[in-house]
């Protein structure tokens, strides 16, 4: 049987004695630290995604626009050239032929990031053309667009990705949870 | 001192410190993720407000209305918002002054303070410094972009034939200082049949794909599959036949048999049925409209004029001869043709010959046609026929002509720096052949042709030696230079 007095010495060596507190405070402390290693690595992580998928849109553009004109669309399908919102952005993919999935391509190999560890990378890609002289271009499958005089060929490319974070941390960044990126560019095709 | 003996709550307190430190340096790197993100994007803008104005001031027209616009500044400042200006970035467009490409370059660059959050924030906790007084860094892009000289020698309009760049036997094609572009979408676009078949080209950009086996049995090494295809560069030009009227056309009608001849600086068109002869005068005629540049035009309205002398001089060098239907150089002896020639429809006969066409080098501002050797722009309805022997080669495609080129195998004068290599001096054009509806075929056994351009349907080379030089070697500006994105 334990007398009192050895019980309360026994309390004194717990709440007393300081050895091992600087541990138990790091302990304390340590989640806070990791959250804010976390934080730093997520946002750099979604930092340098967003740079990608920009740029990946800005590459298909200019990729596009280098060509010389002889882009329709990226998947060679007639847009809406009345229409300046580009309403009817097209998706450009492996399946389309390889004339027209330029765009893709080049948007795909600048963002390596993204296509190896975000799902749903998409490109589409809308174009609008009018002729120099404000008469109407003439569009066919196989000469693409046609003006008695210059083309004015613009294209919009657009990119997004479904991110997942790099750590999943439940209730914050649940399992399963991703962000949408987009990005955007819009050039003229030059001759 | 048992205050100082107490250790309880110094990790506690070592983190609090060490927390401003650590978020300190989180400010700073999410700040210059944000900053980065802003180079990038501003450097977007500026891309594509530079292609904007660039195009704007090479073609007018449409190219300055787009994106709201109304002149250079207001068209790259529409492509820049386009693009997410922000409001608070400014924009200076105005030619090139900085850099190696000044005259005829435009220079967009932008300015934008970066919202660099962290830094803004936190400005106004120092001493001397405050949130509302801080001066946020200023993130700058430039980009440079003007008309510069196609780097394309050789174009294959057609968008799906086989074989669309056919070399079979002893044929070459030798383009080292250019790219070729073969719009074709087929998987033997391009064919190289034959061991000693070869095409020397800096790239050849292929919409299709290069054939293997059987009848394209060589491989190229420097063909790019699956690129874009590039529109006919020269689409949209004046041809010279619209100068023709009724004071410069020239012809007897009736199915005559007609000779051009040019004696110092006479010309003269004579009917060798009846002898009757006439006199040739050009007139000026500016195919940009009133005010624009203008080339001396003399048109030839019979069918199959036959030249038997050199036609223009190298001083005026700025003519272009059309031959409304059909022109006849076939003979031996040397010829040369200076100024542009257009065969707008009729044959194009010159087999055997050892002919030279210069076309115009001077200038664009001051001739139209700059460049422009051998024009022919639709065969028309009776127009350059395909010899038999190009059965051997492929079909022609339905609404095509040929361009037949079999040009000599040489001797002087030399009028090329570079010749083909057996050594002996090459009969050439100087300039681009423009035959955007024809195959262009070579069946020359060992003749050889130098050009500085080609722009035809198909390219069809057999046993024929072509040698292409790039334009920019010979001409300061052309109608093939393209606007493109320089810094």
């Amino acid at each position: 049987m334990m007398s009192g007095k050895l019980v309360v010495k026994r309390l004194k060596s717990i709440w007393c004695c300081e050895s091992g507190s600087a541990m138990v405070e790091t302990a304390l402390t340590f989640p806070l630290f990791v959250a804010l290693l976390l934080g730093a690595v997520e946002l750099g992580d979604l930092a340098y995604k967003a740079n990608e998928i920009t740029n990946a849109a800005r590459s298909g553009a200019q990729y596009a626009s280098s060509t010389g004109g002889g882009y329709t669309d990226c998947d060679g399908t007639v847009p809406n050239v009345a229409s300046p919102t580009y309403a009817t952005a097209h998706s450009c993919g492996s399946t389309s032929s390889p004339s027209t999935r330029g765009i893709y391509v080049t948007a795909v190999k600048d963002a390596p990031l993204v296509t190896k560890s975000c799902t749903s990378f998409t490109v589409k890609a809308a174009t609008s053309c009018v002729c120099s002289d404000n008469s109407a271009c003439a569009f066919s499958g196989s000469s693409g667009y046609t003006c008695a005089k210059k083309p004015v060929i613009m294209v919009s490319v657009f990119t997004s990705a479904l991110c997942s974070p790099v750590a999943s941390v439940p209730n914050l960044f649940p399992v399963g949870s991703a962000f949408t990126i987009n990005g955007y560019s819009q050039q003229e095709v030059t001759f | 001192m048992r205050l100082f003996r107490n250790e309880e709550g110094q990790t506690l307190v070592i983190t609090a410190l060490l927390m401003c430190i650590l978020m300190g340096f989180m400010a700073l790197a999410i700040d210059m993720g944000v900053t980065f993100k802003t180079q990038r994007t501003v450097q977007t803008q500026a891309d594509a407000a530079v292609i904007a104005a660039a195009l704007c001031a090479t073609y007018g027209g449409q190219f300055c209305t787009r994106f709201g616009g109304t002149d250079v500044g207001s068209v790259a400042n529409g492509a820049a918002t386009a693009n997410g200006m922000a409001s608070n970035a400014t924009i200076s467009v105005a030619p090139a002054v900085y850099g190696q490409h000044l005259s005829g370059y435009y220079e967009v660059i932008i300015k934008q303070p970066s919202a660099t959050p962290f830094v803004g924030t936190f400005a106004g906790l120092f001493a001397g410094g405050s949130s509302a007084g801080y001066n946020p860094m200023n993130v700058g892009a430039r980009a440079v972009a003007g008309l510069v000289p196609g780097t394309t020698c050789l174009y294959v309009l057609n968008k799906t034939a086989d074989k669309s760049l056919y070399v079979k036997g002893a044929a070459q094609i030798t383009a080292p200082h250019c790219s070729i572009q073969v719009n074709s979408n087929s998987p033997s676009a391009v064919c190289t049949t034959g061991n000693s078949a070869t095409i020397d080209s800096g790239q050849i950009l292929v919409v299709g794909s290069q054939g293997s086996g059987g009848n394209c049995n060589q491989t190229q090494n420097n063909v790019q599959s699956g690129g874009g295809s590039a529109n006919d560069p020269l689409a949209d030009m004046t041809m010279p036949d619209t100068g023709c009227g009724a004071g410069n056309t020239f012809g007897f009608g009736g199915g005559a048999s007609v000779t051009l001849s040019q004696s110092g600086s006479t010309i003269t068109l004579t009917n060798t049925g009846t002898g009757a002869t006439k006199t040739v005068t050009s007139a000026p005629y500016s195919p940009g409209g009133a005010g624009t540049p203008s080339v001396n035009v003399a048109c030839f309205s019979d069918t199959n004029v036959k030249l038997t002398s050199s036609l223009g001089t190298t001083s005026t060098t700025n003519s272009a001869w059309v031959f409304q239907h059909g022109l006849n150089v076939a003979g031996s002896s040397f010829l040369t043709i200076n100024g542009t020639t257009e065969i707008q429809d009729g044959d194009f006969q010159e087999a055997n010959t050892n002919l030279f066409i210069n076309g115009p080098t001077g200038d664009a501002s001051s001739q139209p046609y700059t460049g422009m050797a051998l024009l022919v722009p639709s065969h028309g309805a009776t127009g350059p026929t395909c010899p038999s022997s190009i059965s051997s080669m492929g079909t022609v495609p339905a609404g095509d002509g040929c361009l037949n080129l079999q040009f000599g195998s040489g001797g002087s004068p030399n009028q090329l720096s570079n010749k083909c290599s057996s050594g002996s001096t090459t009969p050439g054009i100087v300039g681009t052949v423009y035959a955007p509806k024809d195959v262009l075929y070579m069946q020359d056994n060992g003749g050889c042709l130098s050009v500085t351009n080609i722009i035809a349907d198909e390219v069809w080379n057999k046993s024929g030696d072509l040698e292409i030089y790039n334009y920019n070697l010979a001409y300061t500006t052309s109608p093939l230079d393209v606007v493109r994105l320089v810094e």
